[in-house]
């Protein structure tokens, strides 16, 4: 039985580089402690020091590092930064201007491609473009799926249209949430949402209602404007990182796809994730024969410090490997 | 966890209030992205126009921010935040209150509203 080629997503170690626990050449050596042929994605803008004029020196540094561990490049991540600036909000279109820096530091780190965070049909064939005269593969994130997001099904519709073989989709298994990780519940409750809130955006999420509608039904407690503020914002949050789709919808994505962030937000004892169906998941990918990463995205730091991201990361590629392995 | 670090040291100092302040990001932002920056003592909120805001050797007020496209706020970088006092400090315990808003650039609405993360931190201050 051949084994899933695994990899890491830098941000799942976003807590220890933000708290300056480890550096980026740490960063690499973690992920290269956990076997061989380690893919990593890394977000300029996160692990580099000197972005967005990224300077040589830290240039030689990272790619003297990769030498040094073994880990391989496999993709720059990059976004579709609309209001980076204070005084106009870009067009979808008008943003992949910036996204062409984001390419050139990719090609001097050694990264072979570039993801873009999102991305709508109009703007597809500026990123074919754009791969065609760089020679890089261009790759857009999928953080829903196309079955219950017609977005994304229009989205793969172009792509079949340009048939572009350096234009792909890589696709986050947050898209396939089944309920909101008790991590982010318990630290938005610490952070000041009542959980009475907590309990009300909780079922207008399970239940599949829209986000507005979870806001109208937080607006009528009795919560303190602070209170109603962090209310607010634990709902849209909510609603934008965990979208619960319909896990068939992998299949749709498959002849686009390149390679998958493997979500998760923390391991229970079992080493599974309980929110995401990973036996499900996986089961498709290695029926249909997918044979590219499988990138694990610990996201968990974000909301409890106690989790340990080194632990969780290589606890969850082991339960990859043995679900791959059935 | 950019609350629980938000606030990396606050102290009474010359008339001053001085905070440590990290970014309440994972990823580094123009400084014009910071779109609240807002100061409590005991309580009081604290004049914006008494606030300023230093990083990386540059200093400029609260009103200033918007105009900061090119310079940037690395994650690993700490800003020191600096309100003059118009009274003297009293002495014994006093509380500091922090709310650091930041506009994300890639997370943008339907409507064109770019999203605004909001995080609070509160500190003791012992003298």
């Amino acid at each position: 039985m051949s084994t899933p080629r695994l990899g890491v997503v830098l941000f799942s170690l976003g807590g220890l580089f933000w708290q300056r626990r480890l550096t980026l050449a740490g960063c690499l050596e973690q992920v290269a402690a956990l076997g061989p042929d380690q893919g990593i994605e890394l977000v300029g803008a996160q692990s580099l020091r000197s972005y967005p004029d990224v300077s040589d020196e830290e240039i030689r540094g990272f790619r003297a590092a990769v030498d040094r561990t073994g880990v391989v490049p496999v993709s720059y991540c990059a976004y579709l930064e609309r209001a980076r600036s204070s005084s106009r909000v870009l067009s979808p279109l008008e943003s992949v201007e910036l996204v062409e820096a984001e390419v050139e530091v990719a090609r001097r780190l050694g990264f072979p491609a570039v993801r873009v965070n999102t991305a709508t049909p109009e703007v597809l064939p500026a990123l074919a473009r754009l791969a065609d005269r760089t020679g890089t593969t261009m790759l857009v994130e999928l953080a829903t799926e196309p079955r219950t997001d017609p977005a994304v099904a229009a989205l793969l519709e172009e792509l079949d249209r340009l048939a572009c073989p350096d234009l792909g989709v890589i696709q986050d298994f947050s898209a396939f949430v089944q309920a909101i990780p008790a991590p982010y519940l318990a630290d938005a409750e610490a952070g000041g949402t009542p959980r009475a809130a907590l309990a009300v955006i909780a079922r207008a999420w399970s239940a599949g209602r829209p986000v507005d509608e979870a806001v109208e039904e937080v607006l009528p407690l009795p919560l303190s404007p602070e209170e109603m503020g962090a209310s607010i914002q634990t709902a849209h949050i909510a609603y934008a990182l965990f979208r619960a789709g319909d896990p068939a919808g992998l299949r749709d994505v498959l002849p686009h796809l390149r390679h998958v962030q493997a979500k998760f937000f923390a391991l229970d004892a079992q080493d599974a994730e309980p929110c995401i169906p990973y036996p499900e998941l996986i089961a498709i990918l290695r029926e249909t024969g997918y044979a590219g990463r499988l990138d694990s995205e610990f996201e968990g730091f974000l909301w409890d410090d106690d989790l340990d991201a080194l632990d969780q990361i290589a606890r969850q590629q082991r339960e990859l490997v043995r679900l791959w392995n059935g | 966890m950019f609350a629980r670090h938000l606030l990396e040291s606050a102290r009474l100092e010359d008339g001053e209030l001085v905070l440590i302040v990290r970014l309440n990001w994972y990823r580094s932002l123009p400084l014009s992205c910071v779109e609240r920056l807002e100061v409590a003592l005991d309580g009081t909120f604290l004049p914006a126009d008494r606030t300023t805001v230093e990083l990386g050797g540059a200093r400029c007020t609260i009103g200033e921010l918007a105009a900061q496209d090119q310079r940037w706020w690395s994650v690993l970088d700490a800003a020191t935040v600096r309100v003059d006092l118009d009274v003297p400090s009293a002495p014994g315990p006093r509380v500091v209150d922090l709310l650091l808003g930041t506009r994300i650039p890639y997370l943008v609405s339907p409507a064109g509203d770019a999203a605004v993360i909001v995080d609070r931190a509160r500190a003791e201050i012992t003298r």
